[in-house]
């Protein structure tokens, strides 16, 4: 109800995963939320309303996020520090950044295609 | 339009260059600088492969120096068409690296040095950080304070920095948006930690004309 109360401008992030290959996009989302836990703390990460969309049809190797347009910055940075996923050496790469949903999907077939 | 380059990356070997040189590419560079050892027809042969994709790359040269006299040394044994940059080991060597206008960026590797006032008063020359930096201090407390105070000062005394990735694999590599995010940390503008990627680095490639 308070989400409803305050409502927000939301940013959607696309995030690829290198190497492609067996990456868990839980474990993903896992440790990006972990980074930026680990980077400003449990307040920050609430008032940022990070969170992970699932959207069908889209690449394995390509997770969707989506956090307060305050806080994208915040959220690219810890983005940018993972540099393991369950132990695993990897590097997460930000394709592109939208205001909606519906832009992003458009940009990300743009980008793939 | 922004052009985007990284001011540092690692290259030991030719077979090692290529997928850096992809990989760039795709990230959307448009001007790097490797530090290598590399030789004549090898580097001339990167290059070439390099250019094909409309990336510029230009030889760099990192000296780590403990006294003053190191600095002046590297300055003296400068190659042409070479990034010069300083890798103090000590505040001597850090004050040195900071006024010499010869030196193109120093290095702040925060183990060893750290900004004070001092430095600040003295400095002509580019700082330098890297990603690399942040992956490696990550899980030393310490450390990691020590790079975001670093930051902070930069921040707080409009110090002309440089953000770079450091790499040493491709695996290791960011896409411009990405590395100017770090600065984000202490909520630089975003502009501002923009500049750090794209127009410091091409001052000194332009400015000291090291790009063609």
């Amino acid at each position: 109800m308070s989400h409803r109360i305050l409502k927000i401008k939301r940013r959607y992030i696309a995030v690829k995963c290198r190497p492609e290959y067996a990456l868990d996009m839980d474990k993903v989302y896992e440790s990006i939320e972990e980074m930026f836990r680990r980077l400003f703390g449990e307040v920050f990460l609430v008032d940022s309303r990070l969170r992970r969309i699932r959207v069908k049809r889209l690449d394995e190797s390509i997770i969707i996020v989506s956090c307060s347009h305050i806080y994208l910055g915040k959220v690219l940075a810890a983005i940018t520090l993972v540099n393991s996923v369950d132990g695993e050496a990897a590097a997460l790469d930000v394709i592109t950044v939208s205001g909606t949903l519906r832009a992003l999907k458009r940009k990300i077939r743009l980008r793939v295609s | 339009m922004r052009r985007f380059a990284d001011f540092w990356i690692k290259i030991t070997q030719y077979d090692e260059a290529l997928p850096f040189v992809e990989r760039l590419c795709k990230l959307g560079y448009t001007a790097a600088c490797v530090e290598t050892e590399m030789q004549g027809v090898e580097w001339q042969a990167l290059t070439q492969k390099a250019s094909e994709v409309n990336l510029a790359l230009v030889r760099k040269k990192v000296v780590e120096a403990k006294r003053r006299m190191d600095v002046l040394e590297a300055c003296r044994k400068k190659p042409p068409k070479s990034i010069l940059t300083v890798r103090p080991l000590s505040r001597e060597a850090f004050m040195t690296a900071c006024r010499d206008e010869r030196v193109d960026t120093v290095y702040v590797d925060v183990h060893n040095v750290e900004i004070d006032r001092h430095v600040i008063q003295v400095l002509k020359n580019f700082l330098e950080i890297t990603l690399d930096d942040f992956l490696r201090y990550m899980m030393d407390k310490e450390m990691f304070k020590r790079l975001v105070t670093t930051l902070q000062v930069i921040k707080k005394k409009r110090i002309r920095c440089i953000i770079s990735s450091g790499a040493s694999n491709p695996l290791m590599l960011r896409s411009p948006r990405q590395l100017a995010s770090i600065p984000e940390i202490i909520e630089t503008q975003t502009e501002n930690s923009l500049d750090m990627v794209s127009k410091n680095p091409f001052t000194i490639l332009t400015g000291g004309g090291y790009l063609d």
